[in-house]
């Protein structure tokens, strides 16, 4: 690999080599959009033009190794790791994090209290810890309704990490892992999550969640702030109700 | 409850609608006493900020009595007086512990950073009544409002002082004090303001108390230029004399030492660059008229200090950055730190230093708001500012 992956790299955020094609898949796209050209230079007027663009895009792409459209969507390649040790079909993995006033060990107490979370999370309605032997029943809110799934405690390290992985088989495949640390020049703790998990539909249903804001990595965000406002002010910041009419 | 409503652009209505509520323990709810039209509302008015939504209560100048407190605030009670800084600070993030109050980190609600952090990479605090952007909270245009984290947002006033004395200290005296604050001003230097709207009279006062030798006001209002002459300033018509030659000639060639840009994103005025950015913002290709931001670049003498109380709202093209660059220029901005600056500015109002009230040409009643907007838009001579009472 030409690349040189630097050294920040959060899970997530690493990207496909810019040359991300192998040779086979060059010489077919150097061939096909050759035999466009050819075609191309046959027809008269628009047809023809467009035909020789697409050709000596797809000549283009085959001659430098580079598929940008397919490095802009596709699986990122800590994804593709994530997804053959889990045994996915495909993951899609976030990291997000936030900085909060206030000491590790509070921030991390906090946090372990696991049954808690419905306070800040919201899409989880209930979590069940009385399971044994750090198993956890969670009821979360899916764009189709509440569903139950199992997960288990798969790290517990105090006042440093907190992991959770779903039990195999479990309705929404993924695992969590969250990383405490003292921010520099005491400006509270940071946590870090990430999140893992099997999109429903791939790397489509992914973005489809998305844009109906349901999508993990989003929702992540979103509760660690509000944790972290609950932590700092006692509070969470609420705009409701006010006059505004419902949007349509 | 009777509340001055935005239904979109030009379309101000005041409607009934349900009185607030305590939701947080934190909060506290105001009997609005007055309330005043800041210019940034016309923004809103103008359709120029994103993310506003039908039906929000418009309104982030406001003060009045407290009429019920949530179980987590110790330090109001019922009957206070108070005045409400536009921005909503929780008192306890990083930020706010540095008096950086309009930079909270946890008013704005997590779903509605979202955008924020879209569009700029952080989130700033939220503000009352202005889009969903910036919090989505009702504003203060109303006969009540819901304020969150009141033990830190409610400030007390005392009953001596008259309503038109202190409302001000809510959002444009401070605002007006800041940007002179952070024009860096050292004894000797000359001053260029532009816009002599409410922000740039308090702009123009503050200079002086911060030690200017001269301030120059440029506006085109000859009833606000003749507020700005009355503070001291020297007054600059830029309908009637090229703004360029004479910050040059009148400063020896020297140039103004620092610039207030108290205009913003939509300048007035027919000059080259205003009139592209025109055309730009109507077929939606550009967003902000960065006119005077430009003409203070270029005006500024080397070395010299740009602040910018004025609002901007996107992504500005064409600015002289070679300029900026080659005379070492340095640019502050900012939404008002208003918690920080309430206490002191209270003194100078008590001791006389700073009279807010002069500025105030319309006391009206809230039933009033919608022409209110609209000849504070269009008749600005004759309207500096408009004070509403429920």
């Amino acid at each position: 690999m030409s690349d040189i992956d630097g050294t920040v790299a959060p899970p997530g955020t690493r990207l496909t080599p810019r040359k991300n094609m192998q040779p086979m898949e060059r010489s077919l796209s150097v061939a096909a959009g050759s035999l466009l050209g050819v075609l191309g230079a046959r027809q008269k007027g628009a047809a023809g033009v467009a035909l020789g663009l697409i050709g000596s895009l797809l000549v283009a792409r085959g001659a430098t190794g580079a598929a940008p459209v397919r490095r802009l969507v596709g699986q990122r390649p800590d994804e593709v790791d994530v997804a053959k040790a889990a045994g996915w079909s495909s993951a899609a993995l976030a990291s997000r994090s936030v900085t909060i006033n206030a000491d590790r060990a509070q921030v991390f107490s906090r946090f372990r209290d696991i049954a808690s979370w419905p306070e800040w999370a919201v899409n989880v309605e209930a979590i069940d810890p009385a399971q044994g032997d750090g198993a956890l029943k969670f009821t979360t809110l899916d764009p189709s309704g509440p569903i139950e799934w199992h997960g288990h405690v798969t790290e517990d390290r105090e006042n440093e990490v907190l992991s959770i992985d779903s039990v195999a088989d479990s309705a929404v495949p993924l695992k969590l892992r969250y990383e405490f640390r003292d921010a520099p020049g005491g400006r509270g703790t940071e946590i870090h999550g990430v999140i893992a998990y099997q999109p429903p539909g791939g790397s489509l249903g992914r973005y489809g969640a998305k844009v109906t804001q349901r999508e993990p990595g989003i929702q992540m965000r979103r509760d660690l702030k509000r944790f972290k406002s609950l932590i700092e002010t006692g509070e969470i910041s609420v705009n409701d109700p006010q006059g505004t009419e419902p949007k349509a | 409850m009777r509340a001055v409503r935005w239904h979109g652009k030009k379309d101000v209505r005041v409607d009934t609608v349900p009185d607030p509520e305590i939701v947080n323990p934190r909060d506290a709810i105001i009997k609005v006493t007055s309330t005043a039209i800041c210019g940034s509302d016309l923004h809103l008015y103008d359709g120029m900020i994103p993310s506003m939504q039908a039906g929000d209560i418009l309104g982030h100048e406001f003060m009045g009595e407290v009429v019920e407190v949530g179980s987590g605030v110790g330090n109001l009670k019922v009957g206070d007086r108070v005045v409400v800084p536009f921005t909503i600070a929780c008192g306890n993030c990083f930020f706010c512990e540095k008096t950086l109050t309009s930079l909270c980190d946890n008013s704005n609600p997590a779903d509605n950073q979202d955008v924020a952090e879209a569009l700029m990479g952080h989130s700033p605090s939220a503000l009352f009544g202005y889009s969903h952007m910036l919090g989505g909270f009702a504003g203060g245009q109303a006969e009540f409002v819901r304020v969150p984290f009141a033990d830190t947002g409610c400030f007390k006033v005392p009953s001596h002082l008259t309503d038109d004395q202190v409302l001000f200290l809510s959002d444009i005296l401070p605002t007006g004090w800041m940007g002179a604050e952070n024009a860096d001003i050292e004894p000797g230097d000359t001053v260029a303001v532009w816009g002599a709207g409410p922000v740039g009279q308090f702009a123009i006062r503050s200079a002086f108390l911060l030690g200017a030798e001269r301030v120059i006001a440029i506006d085109h209002r000859p009833a606000r230029l003749a507020l700005a002459a009355e503070a001291g300033a020297e007054t600059i018509d830029f309908e009637n004399v090229d703004v360029m030659a004479a910050l040059a000639e009148t400063t020896g060639g020297r140039g103004p030492d620092r610039c207030i840009d108290a205009v913003g994103m939509e300048a007035h005025g027919l000059a080259i660059d205003n009139i592209i950015d025109r055309g730009k913002q109507a077929v939606k290709l550009g967003t902000d008229r960065p006119h005077v931001l430009r003409q203070a670049i270029v005006a500024c003498r080397k070395g010299g200090t740009i602040s910018m109380p004025g609002v901007y709202g996107g992504m500005l093209d064409k600015l002289p950055m070679g300029a900026f660059v080659n005379k070492a220029l340095t640019l502050k901005s900012g939404q008002t730190h208003v918690h920080r600056y309430m206490a002191p500015l209270l003194e100078r109002i008590e001791n006389g230093d700073i009279k807010p009230d002069v500025i105030i040409s319309h006391r009206l009643s809230l039933e009033d708001a919608p022409g209110a907007y609209d000849d504070f838009l269009n008749k600005q001579n004759e309207f500096t500012k408009v004070v509403l009472q429920p």
